[in-house]
């Protein structure tokens, strides 16, 4: 009976994927501003939102092996931390191809690339790690120590790190509500980073309710600069006008104006922003989350057993041996 | 649907063909790992040993180069 729920419940997650992909494509409606291209949300965030779920997993099972010397709850650790490896490498990849459509590349060292790339080492290291040792006793007790301090670093490389840094590209705003992209604020002259991009504010000009900001975009790397000019209505107290940046299609925003002091707030707003806005989306969205954690559930569980029963055999052929 | 283009319905049947041939390749891969896990339960340990148990024991008598030194070394 348990066999045959199992059976089904893997099934279901055939179609169930099958179902989110048709919907990826096919259902939901195309973004404002990165056309078909922004489909690849529906599969880049619920991989990394598993991959981060994967990896509390493996420090959960570490802990238990630590506490319980349980070889089960090691060689769960141990698959969860693969299943994490493998969601993040998919995230990455995804993001990469976002990245070109979006950037015009598919690696920028972006803070929120550079963060992956460390968390990528880093579990890296713990393969590297474990299969360093040879005493299979003390490869677990290390492996699972190990992955109990890798897994400390999760929540500052995926969360925390990406929205300390003033300058990313990564559409965290159009998102995930709450994120804070705040731009920068300048005076005339001054220079500021925003993205990877170089500007400086060259001039403020005012027909009456209207104010215009003469912004000078450099190019990463400085081959080029070109010359914005975002608006801003001081009787409606938002932005008008967002000419595009160069070559991407972010656009540049005028978000304050304090004519008192002089400072102007900037700001790079992403396309898409607001994308999961709309109920197809956010409900296709929705399912590829709940899609992607029970395929981790099954490949967890799978390679656990995998795990185990080579284990088993080896530790029977060393019986003999 | 009327919106998407002809590329969208081939980048559609590609993800799904790809993610058929992973479905069907995790379906194979977890029925294999769960029979050998059920061979392995049933299975009672001594009974393990029936293919290279003649050779093993073989070995597992014969004497170590090591006690064979040390019964040199006690005959003198």
């Amino acid at each position: 009976m348990v066999r045959r729920i199992s059976q089904m419940a893997k099934l279901l997650i055939g179609v169930w994927m099958a179902g989110v992909i048709f919907a990826m494509f096919l259902i939901i409606p195309q973004y404002e501003g990165l056309g078909d291209a922004g489909r690849i949300i529906i599969m880049h965030v619920p991989t990394a939102w598993v991959s981060v779920l994967a990896f509390a997993v493996s420090a959960f099972y570490s802990g238990m092996y630590l506490w319980r010397r349980r070889p089960s709850d090691d060689d769960r650790a141990v698959a969860a931390a693969e299943c994490g490896f493998l969601f993040t490498v998919l995230a990455t990849v995804t993001g990469a191809i976002f990245s070109q459509v979006v950037w015009g590349i598919y690696w920028n060292w972006d803070p929120r690339q550079t963060s992956i790339f460390v968390l990528l080492l880093i579990y890296a290291a713990f393969f590297a790690l474990r299969a360093a040792i040879d005493p299979m006793e003390r490869r677990r007790r290390l492996g699972a120590v190990y992955s109990l301090f890798a897994f400390v670093t999760v929540p500052f490389l995926v969360f925390i790190a990406p929205r300390l840094a003033d300058s990313t590209l990564h559409p965290n705003c159009a998102f995930l509500p709450g994120s804070q992209c705040d731009g920068i604020v300048l005076s005339e002259g001054r220079i500021g980073l925003l993205g990877d991009r170089k500007i400086r504010l060259l001039a403020l000009n005012q027909q009456g309710d209207i104010i215009t900001a003469a912004v000078e975009v450099s190019e990463p790397g400085l081959t080029s600069s070109a010359i914005l000019e975002p608006t801003f209505s001081l009787a409606e107290g938002r932005s008008l006008d967002e000419p595009h940046f160069p070559a991407v299609r972010f656009r540049l925003a005028l978000e304050q104006v304090d004519l008192t002091t002089g400072n102007v707030r900037l700001n790079m707003h992403a396309p898409g922003t607001g994308t999961i806005d709309n109920p197809r989306t956010f409900f296709t969205f929705m399912a590829s989350n709940l899609g992607f954690t029970m395929l981790f559930v099954w490949m967890l569980q799978m390679r656990s057993t995998l795990l185990g029963v080579s284990w088993k055999l080896e530790e029977r052929e060393g019986a003999l041996i | 649907m009327m919106e998407s283009s002809a590329a969208v319905y081939v980048a559609f049947i590609v993800t799904l063909s790809v993610w058929i041939g992973i479905f069907v390749y995790l379906w194979r891969i977890d029925a294999q790992a769960r029979e050998l896990q059920r061979r392995l339960d049933r299975q009672p340990e001594s009974q393990q040993r029936s293919t290279p148990s003649a050779t093993l024991h073989v070995q597992q008598r014969a004497p170590s180069l090591d006690q064979q030194a040390e019964e040199l070394i006690k005959q003198g």
